[in-house]
């Protein structure tokens, strides 16, 4: 057992858990956050996908310890003041939700790459995205939702 | 046409701002108190006699709570039309993977250690992995010697063949043997396709829990509640009744989950353990454990007399594995992807069912079709080829048309194939297009589909207009991702005349909501969208009666609009929904006679089907409905590396009437994800029965990496009126997957001139074929 915190979505969390637990299990099971999918449990689908001090991660592979001291984002934290982010605003007029289950990972690989790189083509947004698996959506929709909220968070600035 | 405020519209999905924010529940993020967690022990063997089970290692083991073997349960065989399984391996097994034990214990990880100190003795038998060797009257190994003892739900066609044979459709139209002998040319062909998998992005995973009375609830991510309740009683021997199934929101399906999977492991957990139990598959189990398409093998033989096709014989082979699964079904129902399309007067049908020890196969999004259209669309280019003819014009003047009689006696109606190929052709064939830029050459083609929806089937909903004003509609069909909770809340919508806002959809208990046949077969906005409009229909005419009589008025004199009814002679004259119930003292509101306001309807389509010899059509309609499309493509084969890529994708579908066409756009781009997979990547690499790619690393499906550049995808909604579907609609949730793999083909043809017959067409087949190509 080890303590660890963790600040989650701007909440700060002290936790004591088993060395090998992943923050997958951690954040859904004890935080109960369970936006956060479990897909295939081996990091090959990104369902699972969250920022760790603003980089993306898949949380399945990644020891609850590892994120130690650091700053969490899941889908949960990405509306404020019960404003959604433009990331899910843009998912939600494209249409590009259909079962919903990448759906959270998706949009934290979204928001990953509009941090890095605020006006991707539709090129970079398709290799920036390839380890989140769609089976619904055949990501036509996914791809047009990322550079509508690309657009619209340049222009909000 | 007719004026809609609702249907029609692009009204973004219900259910979109939960998925977005991760406020979705989906059956793996619920959490039962004292909850316990099971896992498989299963087969290492394709075919073996269980001799011992020993689990005492495994029940030392701390955490441990209860073990499950066939010794727990009744000895009640059961089976989705065909019941040939038992829970647990009894005397055999049969297919690598079958289950054989599980345990419930504290956590998974304990579970899995405990699994694998389950001590099971086999005696290894002999096994047999070729369907065609295992059709024949003599097979080298019979895989289930008491199959004509099973009891069997829907009957099978007679005959001919060996005793691993489950199922044999037929179709006899027509003299196929009288025409073939006066042809011109007779073209036969064969083409097959691995077995793949559906791939969920959410797994299999239930929990159970005893009830004291005695009742079990399971919450599931099944896509078929009904029928997993079903298959869950059988298993036990209880009454249908005993089961309650609950399936909050699921992480698609795909046919992959229409059939009983993690449930019934988990309730023989939660009766031993007497606490609730999950049980969730890994994705390798997912993928090797769980039914995916079977393998098959389609052989066509065309012959043509004058330019057309005067006679048709197709034979497909359908190799299920160990169990029919719920691939029992699929030869009866792919006849119906044979006669929808083409009007050809001979047609001679054989599908078969078989047994083998391969792991299984079943429902998958198309269900009998994309099998059939694999062979037809891909054999309808070699023919326009061998003819010399222009394959759109070929295909054009052999088409079914409205009111005509099909092959079988199905009077055709609601037939918008034509215009969905004239879209997809014209608009592909109006751009201009560089044949060959050094290594890579390129190509166009497309194909063509019919999809049928089952019958019989029925869906029953109830609507509650509800004290503030709004409407619930109540269901039995789970959303599986498709969006019906969207369609079912702007048909009610629609029929209130109010905004889709105040619509609220519950569905996914068995025990509080009506009966429903579930999202299967394409068949929801059409059953269950035809159920919401009658109940609809009859919650009106309850608010209606209860408005005339406050307003002491006759019903005839009323009319309502967003929430308000009136007199039709004085609009001014109104009464609100709400004050239709009376003030309760200081508890809210209760209706003064009458309990509440329901409105119930049944959408029962019968059938008495089709007579099991010729095929032919007894009396009724044997389907719902056909719904049809087109897909056309142009690719890029780079002749160095063998890789095919799409560089323009055009589909059409014929809807009937799309009801949100942001939605139909929606799943018409499904067939860039599974259809290119299908057609290029997917198979489950067999060796002796064993999958040996059970994870997304070597089981690929398509990424976005794959798509096609956004401008160069074009979609067409085509709307040919369906006279009984809700405002003229249907389905078109599986079609979109039967063209893709023939399309691509034949675009791939036009490219290298090579015909790939043999699914899924990797690189490494194209540069094999152009290296035998070029050394010929």
């Amino acid at each position: 057992m080890r303590k660890i915190k963790l600040n989650v979505n701007g909440e700060m969390h002290e936790l004591e858990i088993k060395d090998s637990r992943t923050l997958l299990e951690v954040i859904r099971e004890d935080l109960n956050l369970t936006g956060a999918k479990f897909g295939c449990g081996s990091g090959e689908c990104g369902a699972c996908t969250m920022l760790v001090d603003g980089k993306p991660i898949l949380s399945c592979l990644t020891l609850a310890l590892e994120a130690d001291g650091k700053e969490v984002t899941t889908v949960e934290g990405m509306a404020k003041d019960g404003e959604l982010h433009p990331i899910q605003q843009a998912y939600i007029d494209e249409f590009a939700v259909q079962c919903g289950y990448c759906t959270s990972g998706l949009i934290m690989i979204t928001k990953a790459l509009l941090e890095e790189n605020p006006n991707p083509t539709e090129e970079e947004v398709k290799e920036f995205i390839k380890g989140n698996l769609c089976r619904c959506t055949g990501y036509v929709k996914i791809i047009k939702a990322v550079l509508k909220a690309a657009e619209v968070m340049r222009r909000r600035g | 046409m007719a004026e809609y405020s609702n249907i029609g519209k692009r009204d973004i999905r219900v259910d979109a701002v939960k998925k977005v924010t991760g406020n979705c529940q989906y059956c793996d993020d619920l959490r039962l108190p004292g909850v316990l967690f099971g896992r498989v022990k299963r087969s290492p063997h394709p075919h073996a006699k269980l001799l011992k089970i020993d689990t005492s290692e495994a029940e030392k083991v701390y955490g441990v709570r209860a073990i499950v073997t066939a010794k727990d349960v009744p000895e009640c065989r059961f089976g989705y039309g065909l019941k040939d399984r038992y829970l647990f391996a009894r005397d055999k097994v049969r297919y690598v993977g079958e289950p054989v034990a599980a345990v419930a214990a504290d956590t998974e990880r304990i579970a899995e250690k405990a699994v694998e100190l389950i001590k099971v003795t086999y005696e290894e038998l002999p096994a047999v992995f070729d369907v065609n060797e295992a059709i024949k009257i003599n097979p080298p190994v019979i895989i289930h010697p008491e199959l004509p003892k099973y009891s069997r739900d829907i009957p099978s066609a007679k005959t001919d063949l060996g005793p691993n044979v489950s199922y044999h459709a037929k179709i006899r139209a027509g003299d196929v043997d009288k025409a073939f002998a006066d042809t011109d040319l007779i073209v036969e062909n064969e083409y097959k396709a691995e077995l793949m998998h559906p791939c969920p992005l959410e797994g299999h995973n239930s929990a159970a829990k005893m009830e004291p009375d005695g009742k079990i609830t399971v919450w599931s991510s099944s896509q078929n509640p009904n029928s997993t309740r079903a298959q869950i009683a059988a298993a036990f021997a209880m009454p249908v009744a005993k089961v309650r199934i609950i399936t909050p929101y699921i992480g698609g399906a795909f046919g992959g989950k229409a059939m009983v999977q993690t449930e019934q492991i988990a309730v023989a957990l939660a009766m031993k353990t007497n606490r609730p139990v999950k049980v969730r598959f890994t994705r390798s189990e997912v993928i090797s454990n769980t039914y995916g398409r079977a393998s098959y093998t389609a052989r066509i033989k065309d012959g043509i007399k004058g330019g057309k096709i005067v006679a048709r014989e197709l034979r497909l082979i359908l190799d299920h594995g160990g169990y029919s699964e719920s691939g029992y079904l699929v030869p009866g129902n792919s006849k119906f992807a044979v006669v929808g399309t083409y009007d050809i007067p001979n047609v001679k049908y054989d599908a078969i069912g078989a047994y083998t020890n391969n792991p299984l196969g079943g429902a998958f999004r198309g269900f009998g079709t994309p099998e059939v259209h694999w062979a037809i669309e891909s054999q309808m280019d070699v023919l326009a080829d061998k003819l010399g003819v222009d394959p759109y014009e070929f295909r054009k003047k052999h088409l079914l048309k409205e009111g005509d009689t099909n092959p079988i006696g199905m009077k055709i109606h609601s037939i918008g194939v034509e215009e969905c190929m004239d879209k997809v052709v014209h608009s592909l064939r109006q751009e201009k297009f560089e044949r060959e830029k050094k290594n890579l050459k390129r190509g166009r083609g497309f194909a063509i589909y019919n999809k049928y929806s089952m019958a019989p089937t029925a869906s029953a909903v109830i609507i509650k207009i509800c004290e503030d004003g709004s409407v619930q509609v109540r269901t039995g069909a789970p959303d599986v991702g498709q969006g019906s909770e969207t369609v079912f809340s702007q048909i009610a919508a629609e029929e209130f005349k109010m905004p889709i806002e105040k619509v609220k959809v519950f569905f996914g208990d068995t025990d509080l909501m009506p009966f429903d046949h579930g999202p299967i077969s394409s068949r929801v906005t059409y059953c269950t969208g035809n159920a919401v409009r009658l109940a609809c229909h009859d919650a009106i005419n309850q608010m209606l009666q209860k408005a005339a009589k406050m307003l002491q008025t006759d019903q005839k004199d009323l009319d309502f609009n967003n929430g308000e009814i009136f007199f039709k002679q004085d609009p001014k004259k109104s009464i609100k929904i709400e004050q239709l119930f009376t003030p309760a003292a200081l508890a809210g509101v209760f209706l003064d006679e009458g309990g509440e306001l329901l409105g119930k309807g049944t959408f029962y389509q019968r059938t008495r089907g089709v007579d099991l010899e010729t095929g032919k059509v007894v009396f009724e309609s044997p389907i719902c409905y056909y719904n049809y499309g087109a897909q056309g493509f142009e690719v890029e084969v780079d002749t160095e590396t063998g890789v095919i890529r799409i560089l323009k994708f055009y589909i059409a579908s014929d809807v009937g009437k799309a009801i949100n066409p942001g939605m139909i756009e929606a799943q018409l781009d499904a067939a860039m994800g599974q259809g290119i997979g299908i057609a290029l990547y997917e198979r489950m690499i067999r060796k002796e029965g064993k999958v040996m790619n059970s994870d997304f690393v070597d089981y690929k499906i398509s990424t976005s990496a794959e798509i096609p550049k956004l401008d160069n995808i074009k979609r067409f909604i085509v709307e040919a009126p369906l006279k009984d579907g809700p405002y003229g609609a249907k389905g078109t949730g599986e079609g979109i997957l039967v063209p893709t793999a023939p399309g691509l083909a034949n675009a791939i043809y036009d490219a290298i001139k090579i015909r790939f017959t043999h699914l899924p067409i990797t690189p490494e087949d194209v540069l094999k074929k152009l290296k035998e190509k070029g050394s010929r």
